[in-house]
């Protein structure tokens, strides 16, 4: 998972030749295939060893806490479990609490004691201590009972739900409506009722998740010929069983359809593209297009020119046959649109032209060009000179690993007042200083989505910054490895924020977790995937926070 | 037929398991009820319980978990419930026959619903993840 960045690999690379300078002098063994593999990458053993030698202590001393606090849990729990076996809820005297020793693993016995009046007292104070820490770790006991009633009762059916003998209602539907004839209006009319646009929309997401959108239940999504509503926008997000002539059925049988997405359209080919060009074009405003790797360059060219300023926002994945002449097709007939998302064409070598006569053009996402070569410096610097960038929305560079610090800094030419997303993730040649130096000069005022995704050199002093934004709603910091959190207590409390990524942050650990989530009241949802000292349990932090409506995915 | 009997009946009696009321678009008056073991079934129904503090208990001792699905009407929750017995029942009685799960299937019968309420009920069905 961690990847050094290419300038620490450099530095350690040169460090390491000048040690070797040194060291000729000495006499050597033989060197292992391993240890030259090491050193070519610039990765020093030893500094891995010392690394991990000053992380030991501190994790044996946590696992120490933690057990402690296991057997105050299991003990909790046994109290529980009796209490609810037994039907009878009687709650602890404070006295009987005071006088109980837990004693831990050291003395290898889970059993609690009972210890004298005047011998033990300092052992009496740490009982209390502990009594508390459980108290505090342990809201409402009432809660906990719920809780582990709900467990019981769950692991019961477990097996019975992950049984997949049954058949999910979704697909039980789903098979009923493929044996149904949709040729005839009539009887669409009395099995699907009057649908809002919303409403098929939700419809077309569960069929796709199903994976059984087809050219039988496509029929859903056609207009009622005694109603005026048509749907003008609609998204398919596994077009995989549709045949070419659907393609052209929906325009013809959704007159208003003016803003299409399709993902996993593998079917839809060159000639149905084009006719549905030739047709339609002048009324599609959106195109989104994923994986529709039948389409040549040519007819792609040709689409651009039938649907000519109508286009105002176009996006394209996984195909192999969209070239530098359709790109310059798109932006020198296009002249309207507002938004360009493309991803993974690997056939695209120049993207210089992105911009050129489409003065409209705010919502930029350009994610993993073929090689770092091809979307550079010079290429952003040349995209932002065709554009204006006060009135830009949306910057996404995911994968562009040829941006350097270079492009960050030109960036800071301009007030990007309008962004509302900024996303460049795993772009490996940006250091901390000139992330910090971006936020610090720009009003991000406007900004919803931050993703700094696999910044590796990101760190603390750029938190501030972040958790000043007033309007941020969706922050990623997943990845970003040196950030350590250290001070989060002197972090403004931002209420905008909802969700937050910090997944793979592997200094998180559930006291910070709390603290950081207590700088965010207002959050929903925090992911913390590959955090290995989250601890399993989430609920223990949930129940620290006093705050149940939070989700922790991870 | 006697055997589903008793199977609903332990279910719906069983006096230490909480009840969920799914409470739909037409208001609490016209709540469904279902024991929690059947909400387990529907990962959404579980997050919404994990999620509530909810402290209600009915006059004999249960706990009560009140769920509510603003988008989905009480109609549609009646055959939600019976779609989560019926998976229920059938899975128990596969779990526990002695038969393949294969030959234990063809005794199933299908799942019945109106077919004019397909795609609410597909809609549904989506949002509860069942």
């Amino acid at each position: 998972m961690f990847v050094p960045t290419r300038r620490k690999r450099k530095l350690k690379h040169i460090e390491n030749t000048e040690g070797d300078l040194e060291e000729d002098t000495t006499i050597k063994g033989p060197t292992s295939a391993l240890t030259t593999f090491l050193k070519a990458e610039g990765i020093d053993a030893n500094a891995i060893r010392e690394k991990y030698d000053r992380y030991k202590p501190k994790e044996e001393q946590e696992k120490q806490e933690d057990e402690d606090d296991r057997t105050n849990i299991n003990n909790a729990i046994t109290d529980d479990i009796s209490s609810f076996n037994s039907n009878t809820l009687v709650t602890e005297s404070s006295e009987v609490a005071e006088k109980r020793v837990i004693v831990g693993d050291e003395e290898n016995s889970d059993e609690e004691e009972f210890a004298g009046d005047d011998e033990n007292q300092e052992d009496n104070k740490v009982s209390l201590q502990k009594t508390e820490s459980l108290k505090k770790r342990i809201v409402d006991k009432d809660m906990a009972r719920r809780r582990f009633k709900r467990l019981k009762i769950a692991s019961d059916t477990l097996d019975l739900k992950n049984n997949n003998n049954i058949s999910s209602l979704q697909e039980i539907i789903i098979s009923n409506l493929n044996e149904f004839d949709f040729g005839n209006r009539e009887n669409i009319l009395s099995v699907l009722g009057m649908f809002s646009a919303t409403n098929l929309q939700r419809i077309s997401d569960a069929l796709c998740k199903n994976r059984s959108l087809n050219s039988q239940n496509l029929a859903i999504f056609f207009d009622n010929e005694d109603s005026s509503s048509s749907l003008s926008e609609l998204k398919f997000g596994d077009c995989s069983d549709l045949i070419s002539s659907d393609y052209i059925n929906l325009f013809t049988h959704i007159k208003q359809l003016r803003q299409i997405e399709l993902h996993r359209c593998g079917q839809l080919n060159s000639s149905t593209l084009e006719f549905i060009g030739e047709n339609f074009g002048s009324k599609i405003e959106k195109l989104w297009v994923d994986g529709a790797f039948l389409i040549t360059d040519v007819t792609w060219m040709n689409f651009f020119k039938n649907v000519k300023g109508n286009l105002k926002s176009f996006r394209l994945g996984n195909t192999h046959r969209f070239t530098n002449e359709c790109l310059q097709t798109l932006f020198s007939e296009c002249s309207n649109l507002e938004e360009l998302w493309v991803d993974k064409l690997h056939t695209i070598t120049d993207y210089k032209i992105i911009g050129k006569s489409t003065p409209n053009l705010k919502k930029i996402t350009v994610n993993n060009p073929v090689d770092e070569k091809v979307f550079d410096d010079d290429t952003l610097t040349s995209i932002f000179s065709h554009i204006d960038c006060t009135k830009l929305e949306i910057l996404n560079l995911d994968g562009c690993t040829g941006v350097t610090n270079k492009s960050i800094l030109y960036l800071n030419k301009f007030k990007l007042n309008s962004l509302i997303e900024l996303s460049i993730s795993d772009l490996d040649q940006i250091d901390n200083d000139s992330l910090t130096q971006l936020f610090d000069i720009n009003d991000f005022n406007s900004l919803k989505k931050l993703c700094l995704r696999g910044s590796l050199e990101l760190e603390d002093e750029i938190l501030p910054y972040i958790f000043n934004l007033p309007n941020l709603d969706w922050l990623d910091l997943s990845c970003c490895l040196s950030l350590r959190f250290d001070n989060v207590s002197k972090l403004k409390k931002n209420l905008a924020i909802k969700r937050l990524n910090l997944s793979f942050v592997y200094i998180i650990e559930d006291n910070l977790l709390i603290e950081i989530i207590n700088k965010l009241p207002n959050l929903e949802v925090v992911e913390v995937f590959g955090c290995n000292k989250v601890s399993i349990d989430k609920s223990a932090i949930k129940d620290a926070l006093n705050k149940q409506n939070i989700i922790i995915v991870g | 037929m006697v055997k589903k009997e008793i199977l609903e009946e332990e279910i719906i009696n069983d006096l230490n398991e909480p009840l969920v009321y799914l409470i739909g678009q037409d208001g609490a008056d016209s709540h469904i009820q279902i024991p929690y073991r059947l909400a387990t079934l529907s990962s959404t129904l579980v997050k919404f319980i994990e999620n509530s503090n909810n402290t209600d208990t009915t006059s004999d001792g249960r706990d009560i978990y009140e769920v509510k699905l603003d988008g989905i009407s009480t109609n549609i929750l009646t055959y939600v419930k019976k779609y989560l017995e019926y998976k229920f029942e059938n899975e128990s009685m596969i779990k526990n026959s002695n038969t393949k799960a294969s030959d234990a299937m063809l005794d199933i019968p299908d799942f019945e619903y109106p077919k004019d309420l397909s795609l609410e009920l597909l809609m549904a069905a989506d949002f509860l993840d069942i």
